[in-house]
């Protein structure tokens, strides 16, 4: 499972052998599944991401330097492949950043932390909700997200990848990840809250 | 206020990346200001739910299908590509869409697009001034409490309908009115709602339709999967009766707006598996007016999901329509259930005939297909084969679809094969059809025989060049080869009655026990099992190309998409195929065709031989 040994089959596989090819994608399919997962938020749709992803891996694995991270440069084509499909089939909801005033322009994050904040003085109903409901209400949430927004988001939390590596999955420098994650972050608690309020997850009085 | 804090710092503190002394820092700062406090708790809440959110299991072993679909596209494209053969048919989990072959869909589709848009600018104009739905038209553009219809300004056209309709949809807040209760399925409103409202009078029905239009945003923000019209305002009895189920999912694939002549209807499908292209299809191949998409957004709408469709529609078209895309839906689920079988049970294609909603008679067919599972033993591919040769080659692609899902693309790719010989014998037929017959004999009156008795159902014309020198070229050969080569030969000949009702007993008595008599295997009979045979013998002798090379005319292309089981086959039972054993000799095909390109055989010489 470590790196080492991910670097081992791929000199294997850069060598002829095929079966480290399936021995590496087997490997890696499930965390590639579920970052694609929490990107389109669609089992299908992530199922059909993970395994053009890993065709274009076998289709490139041969060129593939050894200087790069080999779970970043995978990770790095099932975000491309995720985003590409969001923004083909429009899965994302209409209601994102750039339509909610605060963060409109992306880059002020301290009118986002401002909007949040004055959003705070109101406590939503959330602490009683149910964990269960709230995994659904966070996932809906991340659904609502700007697509950058949540790309950083799944890399950090999902998938657990330090800066570094998702500076080189999303080509971003450090710093702009670290803004955009926080800035997610105050995103995501916008849409929680909003989601707090809509009667449909109202919590039971 | 927000100048004051840093948010690095914040996010370091959040994401644990603190010394102690910086961290004390921050508690310092969040004991003095509450409502920070409080939104660094709900980011650290957040943080950690998203951390523990539970992995998801991928559907099936994503790896391995893509794997099997490597092999089998390394197997069928290199010797289409080289013969210009036909692209693989469907594509199954793991598949990759096929690059080769003309997408003859796509060409017609839009080649339609564009008959489709003349033929809406002629049904606008007719649609404007003569039809009464313009009326209708007229009080879509109506806010929600816009008292008479015929107050309003006329619109210019339905699609200026559509688009004041969208506009009201801000203003209007339409309930969703849905008599469904079957998941992403489409209901038909002419058999439904609407047909309880064709008597009343027209200020209603518009306002109806109107609502029925309205919901949609409704419906794509969360709310039920299909719907129909909505009860009018001032009706609410109406209104609250009506049922909401709830969403598959949330993103509709499929926006229908139907203007009939006196209504104007939004149907909305949140199944994924429907596509706007089947629809437009649909609407070509039956001479629906389509108003939506224009000429040069069609292409691109076509594959888009959001976008709505705007047809004008005759209500029993309507109604066909919807039922059309309900078979299609229904058809997809069983698919899709059969497709979650497991391949290691050894009785799955038993527990296939348990498979809930399966009609009669598609459970028939697939009892009788039975697949042995056991790798210790020859694997037996069991086909109902009709006598019409054209459902037999649909037969055998169902075959193909069904192994793939089932994860058995060796024996998906030898069925498939199998269909590609079949549909040959069927081009080779049409062709034939034109030239006088060649010869009688036994042969003719085998294929004049109404009756279908098994292996001659799948004969050749008697003197087809192709397949006369396929038989010639085999004789050529070593027979020592060819017997090796092509143990299943016999077997695609007549059954015996115990292998026509018990096929485990044919499984269990290997090929040798099921021959016939030596005299009934013709050059004819063998024809069925030669593509798969002929693959092996192309790729063990030095020189010859693959025999199948010999019976490739001019292709159909298979169609990409093909659905499983569309039509049930109803004929007797009849050719067993021992792929296994032929797969397990076979060598991967090789791009050798290309070498030794194949000559079709003139008629005459083949009348010759």
């Amino acid at each position: 499972m470590n790196q080492s040994s991910d670097a081992d089959l791929i000199e294997l596989i850069q060598q002829g052998d095929r079966s480290a090819l399936g021995t590496l994608l087997d490997r890696h399919q499930q965390r590639l599944f579920n970052v694609a997962l929490r990107m389109v938020s669609n089992r299908d749709d992530a199922a059909e991401i993970t395994q053009d992803a890993m065709l274009k891996i076998c289709e490139h694995i041969d060129n593939f330097r050894s200087d790069a991270k080999i779970t970043t440069w995978m990770t790095r084509i099932v975000m491309n492949l995720s985003i590409s499909l969001l923004r083909k089939r429009k899965v994302r909801n209409h209601i994102s950043l750039e339509s909610s005033g605060p963060a409109t322009n992306g880059e002020d994050a301290a009118a986002s932390l401002r909007h949040v904040l004055d959003d705070s003085r109101e406590p939503g109903p959330a602490q009683s909700v149910e964990t269960t409901e709230m995994l659904e209400q966070l996932k809906n949430a991340i659904g609502r997200l700007d697509d950058d927004f949540r790309a950083v988001l799944v890399l950090r939390d999902i998938d657990q990848m330090d800066y570094q590596q998702i500076a080189e999955t999303l080509d971003l420098k450090t710093g702009t990840v670290k803004s955009r994650l926080f800035r997610a972050r105050l995103a995501l608690r916008q849409e929680m809250q909003k989601l707090d309020k809509t009667p449909s997850h109202q919590a039971p009085h | 206020m927000t100048d004051r804090y840093d948010q690095d710092l914040l996010l370091d503190y959040l994401e644990g990346d603190l010394d102690p002394a910086a961290r004390a820092q921050v508690d310092q700062m969040l004991a003095g200001d509450p409502q920070l406090a409080s939104l660094m708790q709900s980011l650290a809440q957040d943080r950690a739910m998203l951390r523990e959110m539970p992995a998801e299991d991928a559907p099936g072993d994503l790896s391995f299908d893509l794997v099997q679909g490597l092999e089998r596209r390394m197997l069928l494209d290199a010797p289409q590509v080289e013969a210009g053969g036909p692209i693989p048919i469907g594509r199954g989990r793991g598949m990759a869409p096929p690059t080769g072959g003309v997408r003859w869909g796509r060409i017609v589709g839009l080649t339609g697009m564009a008959a489709a848009i003349a033929l809406a600018a002629g049904a606008v104009i007719w649609f404007d001034r003569f039809n009464p739905l313009s009326q209708t038209a007229l009080e879509l553009g109506q806010p929600t409490n816009t008292p008479a219809a015929g107050e309003a300004e006329p619109a210019d056209s339905a699609a200026d309908a559509l688009m004041l309709s969208e506009l009201d949809n801000a203003t209007a807040g339409g309930s969703g009115a849905f008599d469904d209760t079957t998941p992403g399925s489409l209901t038909s409103p002419g058999t439904s709602a609407l047909h309880g409202v064709h008597d009343e009078n027209p200020a209603s029905l518009a306002e109806r339709a109107r609502r029925a239009m309205l919901d949609g945003a409704a419906n794509r923000a969360g709310g039920p999967s299909v719907s129909s019209a909505a009860g009018a305002p001032g009706r609410p009895d109406e209104a609250d009766t009506l049922e909401l189920s709830p969403p598959e999912s949330p993103i509709p694939s499929v926006t229908i707006t139907a203007f009939t002549p006196d209504q104007a209807l939004r149907i909305e499908s949140d199944n994924q598996e429907t596509s706007k292209a089947e629809v437009l299809e649909w609407c070509l191949r039956n001479g629906v007016p389509i108003v939506e998409p224009q000429l040069d957004r069609a292409a691109e709408q076509a594959q888009a999901d959001a976008p709505p469709i705007a047809i004008l529609i005759e209500p029993t078209q309507l109604d066909a329509l919807l039922s059309d895309l309900n078979r299609e839906t229904i058809q997809q689920q069983q698919n899709r259930q059969r497709a979650i079988i497991d391949p290691a049970d050894e009785s799955y294609y038993q527990q296939a005939e348990a498979v809930p909603h399966l009609a009669d008679e598609d459970a028939e067919a697939f009892d009788t297909t039975r697949l042995g599972n056991d790798d210790a033993s020859p694997a037996i591919v069991e086909l109902r084969v009709p006598a019409d040769l054209g459902d037999a080659v649909q037969t055998r692609l169902n075959v193909a679809n069904t192994l793939l899902y089932s994860n058995r693309a060796e024996l998906a790719l030898a069925a498939q094969r199998d269909a590609e010989v079949i549909r040959n014998q069927q081009i080779a037929d049409e062709t034939q059809a034109d030239v006088p017959p060649a010869v009688g004999g036994d042969d003719a009156n085998d294929l004049a025989d109404p009756e279908p008795d098994g292996a001659g159902d799948f004969r050749v014309t008697p003197g087809y060049p192709l397949n006369r020198h396929s038989g010639a070229q085999r004789g050529s050969e070593s027979p020592g080869q060819d017997e090796a080569a092509l143990p299943a030969a016999d077997d695609t000949a007549t059954p015996t009655p115990e292998a026509m009702e018990e096929p485990h007993a044919a499984q269990a008595s290997d090929t040798d026990d099921q021959a016939v008599p030596d005299g009934q295997a013709d050059d004819d009979d063998a024809t069925q099992v030669d593509a798969v045979a002929a693959e092996s013998e192309g790729d063990t002798t030095d020189a010859q190309p693959p025999a199948r090379g010999n019976w490739l005319l001019p292709q159909v292309p298979l169609a990409p998409s093909t659905p499983i089981w569309t039509d049930p086959p109803t004929a007797q039972l009849v050719p067993l195929v021992f792929v296994q054993r032929l797969l397990d000799e076979a060598e991967p095909i090789q791009a050798d065709a290309e070498a030794t390109p194949a000559q079709p055989i003139e008629p005459d010489e083949a009348i010759e031989e």
